[in-house]
């Protein structure tokens, strides 16, 4: 007989509680299974034996047990109705078992023992996405620059937007991990509250190169010279570097930020989906809940000297150099004059830009110039993993650009 | 020409009209509020002439005069403490040893009286009685009324037997029930069926009602349970028709110490399929204890409560389920116990 | 000097992909003594509730309590954080799922007036702004 979530209590809810005797059940009514704590049951007055209880209900799990457990037991993930919304909500496939789900909802730091934390989901998860994300930005942007190629990546699969997709996804953290806790909820270990520094400015993907200790073995004195480009060797997917195995460790004790636990739990998902629904239904997932995001390109943009990185650019591709002029103008001598620059390759026009000053005004040319050779996207563009699939087509070689200009 | 003092005045032709139930102010403090209220009534309703004399106006009612305390007005007014002594009952300076009337600081802690101790005429809910009990009366009853007509006594039977059982444990156990080719039970056989038996059952006929209630005999009494194979009567269709169901219900009813509802019968009669089984169920689902609240049905009915995303609480949830659903209690019930404070409700502050 | 890149968020646009429902949790408070429960409680315990509304809505959450002496209250809960909340006080089974389909199918956002015509995209107009200092110059 299917376990009744009748008597479900918040806490405890999880598994099946309490002992049978104190479930309020008359002789006449038979085979309910109810879960309510202990505590719970104590207060309700009219109360039965459950003669016949079936031998294929789960045993009750007093709450003070519960509560010592690391995370929820596992058959609590099949009565808690968040957790069967949450899998609803996401239209997962119906191969992910429920009790995976649960499992990827569990963070290290909330049960140190693999076989029930997220951390093998999150790590596969995690080059999945990155693979993902990383063949659609550059097969849909090929002459996208490096930098920027990092800030997309960042901005599809960060862990600033995996925490916000966990929240639009309607997962909710608990406040402390435990075996009583909901399954549907994320558990982890929260790190003691810190003041945040004060960031003046957008975060940027730096770009400067400094000698930097190797990942490897931090203790040799041996450095290299981390640049923008060696970062795709050395580096993780968002051209930060990565953390070495010692800093993971440490994490398990003390704990993890809400952030850190969400990327984790979104990633073990993908990797879960992987695992249990196959390939095609974990590009189908990410397609669904990554690659219908929107994301302005042309936002990502920061440039220094875009008048010098046109004329670099338009010296190695073989263009004229560019020459600015003016289009339009109005009010020169006025409080707020308006000049419109455009940035001209011989007769072409490369970009145009609208100023209060005629610098400002070239500068703004110079800028949408770059931003139209950088952004520049193929009508017909594959992604390279559409040619795992059973019937794909013949791969057709895609566009690939000798990279961002040297200045 | 003098005016002769009358004791009529204008007040005397209004009050006529309305005759006063004032009490003065003597009467008031020697009688009690029932008195009181009699007396004022009594005024009132009487429609005395307000010529009485003062005298006349203030003599209370023989019957209502306490057996003690017979006095007049004028003994009222002259009474004083040290004076009054009536058979012995002094006036009290301290409050020790005075019985106390009424409650002494709740009312609960009242003594229970007569009233008290109420039994409700509408009865208290029944146990009920279980598939197996139920088949097993229909059993005896079915055995008892086709041996009964099987004898010729079949008469004497459907006017009612008040004895708890007619027949022996023994007759029960090797009794079987036939079943016709049509469903229906044609009769009962009984291998070692011998001649005492029917003076035996005569007697138990015609025995006097007895004093126990028949319901809760109905429970204590040792009931022979039927094999599976003496079952088989539970398929057998009830015919309406037939005077010996009629027997059979009588008897049923009489052995569960219930009535069959007069509904249940008609629907169940009214489908010429329905069987004995059909009744044993709908008896046993119409005696079964009615739920008083919405857990009650949901528990009996647990399509909502089997659904993926249901949740149903047995009770109200509390702020403390809602810290145990997240995982806070724990934490919270550490850090008052480290501190000393009670978790729930409040410390007797010690004065 | 190279281009540097700023870092953001790509946000979500509901629906494109896939949708998710913005209601995450339904409660059905009832009470079983007071008088203005009786239709929540008949919805409770009839075969209504599950055929029409949970297996219509496998993405929200139901929770079914009492709440002793108040009114009956449908209490929905969104993934914006919102909370929303409908007294069914003496209403029928059906009324109460009419407002229980009317707290699932909102968004969590707090009721505006929508004044104009504005067109609501996120994608920048087809054919572009006017400016006076493009296309039809006149030069005097």
């Amino acid at each position: 007989m299917k376990a009744v979530r009748l008597l479900r209590w918040s806490g405890s809810v999880l598994s099946p509680r309490t002992r049978p005797e104190f479930f309020p059940i008359r002789q006449s009514i038979h085979l309910i299974q109810c879960r309510t704590q202990a505590t719970a049951a104590a207060t309700i007055d009219h109360i039965e034996e459950a003669s016949d209880l079936s031998p294929s209900q789960p045993a009750y799990i007093p709450e003070d047990v519960l509560t010592r457990l690391p995370s929820p037991p596992i058959e609590a993930s099949r009565t808690s109705a968040k957790l069967a919304a949450l899998h609803a909500r996401l239209s997962l496939p119906s191969r992910l078992p429920i009790e995976t789900l649960a499992r990827t909802l569990v963070d290290q730091t909330a049960d140190h023992n693999p076989k029930f934390n997220n951390s093998s989901f999150s790590v596969l998860g995690n080059d999945l996405l990155a693979y993902y994300t990383s063949e659609y930005i550059i097969c849909q942007y090929p002459r996208l620059p490096l930098a920027v190629v990092f800030a997309a990546m960042y901005a599809y699969c960060g862990p600033k937007a995996l925490a916000t997709i966990t929240r639009e996804w309607g997962v909710q953290p608990a406040a402390a991990p435990g075996g009583e806790v909901d399954p549907g909820f994320l558990q982890f270990m929260r790190l003691p509250p810190e003041p945040q520094p004060e960031r003046l400015g957008p975060e940027l993907v730096s770009t400067q190169s400094a000698m930097v200790a190797s990942p490897n073995n931090p203790n040799i004195v041996e450095k290299r010279r981390r640049s923008i480009s060696n970062r795709t060797v050395y580096d993780d997917e968002f051209g930060e570097p990565k953390s070495s195995g010692i800093e993971q460790s440490i994490d398990l004790s003390q704990g993890v930020t809400m952030e850190k636990a969400s990327a984790n739990f979104v990633r073990a998902v993908i990797g879960a989906v992987y695992l249990h629904a196959g390939r095609a239904a974990s590009k189908q997932f990410y397609k669904d809940h990554f690659m219908s995001r929107q994301l302005n390109m042309a936002s990502l943009f920061q440039f220094r000297t875009p008048t010098k990185d046109l004329s670099k650019l338009c010296a190695r591709e073989g263009f004229q150099p560019p020459i600015a002029r003016i289009l339009s103008e109005t009010g020169r001598l006025s409080r707020h004059p308006v000049f419109v620059v455009g940035v001209f390759s011989g007769k072409e026009k490369l970009g145009e830009g609208a100023g209060s000053s005629l610098d400002e005004a070239r500068t703004r040319a110079a800028v949408a110039a770059l931003k139209s050779w950088y952004l520049y996207s193929p009508l017909d563009w594959k992604l390279p993993s559409d040619t795992e699939e059973a019937n794909a087509k013949q791969w057709v070689p895609q566009m690939v650009d000798q990279g961002d200009v040297v200045v | 020409m003098s005016v002769r003092p009358t004791s009529r005045s204008i007040f005397d032709t209004l009050s006529r009209s309305s005759p006063s139930n004032h009490i003065c102010r003597q009467c008031r403090r020697t009688l009690t509020p029932q008195q009181q209220r009699y007396a004022s009534s009594a005024l009132s309703s009487n429609g005395q002439s307000p010529q009485r004399t003062i005298a006349q106006r203030h003599a209370i009612p023989a019957l209502f005069q306490s057996g003690k305390t017979q006095r007049t007005l004028v003994s009222v007014a002259r009474r004083d403490k040290e004076e009054v002594d009536d058979a012995g009952v002094t006036g009290a300076r301290t409050w020790e040893g005075l019985p106390i009337i009424g409650h002494g600081g709740d009312w609960k802690d009242m003594p229970e009286t007569v009233q008290d101790d109420y039994q409700s005429w509408h009865g208290t809910a029944l146990p009920t009685l279980s598939h197996e009990q139920l088949t097993a009366f229909l059993f005896q009853a079915i055995v008892e009324c086709h041996t009964c007509s099987e004898l010729g006594i079949a008469e004497t039977l459907a006017a009612g037997s008040h004895a708890r059982s007619l027949l022996s444990p023994d007759l029960f156990e090797t009794a079987t029930i036939a079943i016709s080719p049509k469903h229906t039970i044609q009769g009962v056989q009984h291998p070692n069926l011998d001649a005492d038996t029917t003076e035996v059952l005569q007697e138990k006929l015609q025995s006097p009602v007895e004093s126990e209630n028949t319901q809760t005999q109905a429970e204590n009494t040792q009931i022979y349970l039927p094999s599976p194979e003496q079952q088989s009567f539970l398929d057998a269709r009830i015919k309406p028709n037939n005077p010996m169901t009629f027997t059979i219900l009588k008897r049923f009813s009489f052995l569960i110490g219930r009535r069959i509802p007069d509904p249940l019968l008609t629907t169940l009669t009214q489908k010429p399929t329905n069987t004995y089984r059909h009744l044993v169920t709908a008896l046993n689902e119409h005696l079964a204890p009615k739920p008083a609240n919405v857990i009650e049905k949901l528990a009996m009915n647990q399509t909502l409560a089997n659904q993926s995303n249901v949740l149903v609480f047995p009770r109200r949830e509390t702020p403390v389920d809602k810290e145990k659903e997240v995982g806070r209690w724990k934490i919270i019930e550490e850090e008052l116990k480290k501190r000393g404070l009670p978790v729930l409700g409040r410390t007797k502050v010690q004065e | 000097m190279p281009v540097q890149a700023i870092k953001s968020v790509a946000t979500s646009r509901n629906g494109v992909g896939a949708f998710i429902l913005q209601c995450r949790r339904l409660d059905f408070h009832y009470c079983d003594w007071a008088g203005s429960s009786r239709g929540m409680n008949k919805l409770l315990t009839s075969s209504l509730l599950p055929q029409q509304v949970t297996t219509k809505y496998p993405a929200t959450e139901f929770r079914i309590s009492s709440r002793p002496n108040k009114h009956p209250i449908l209490k929905a809960y969104y993934i914006n954080g919102n909370t929303k909340a409908i007294c069914v006080r003496n209403l029928e089974p059906a009324q109460i799922i009419q407002k229980a389909e009317l707290l699932l199918q909102n968004s969590g956002i707090k009721n505006k007036k929508i004044r104009g015509k504005n067109v609501v995209s996120q994608n920048e107009s087809v054919r572009g702004i006017w400016s006076p200092l493009h296309g039809g110059l006149k030069n005097v």
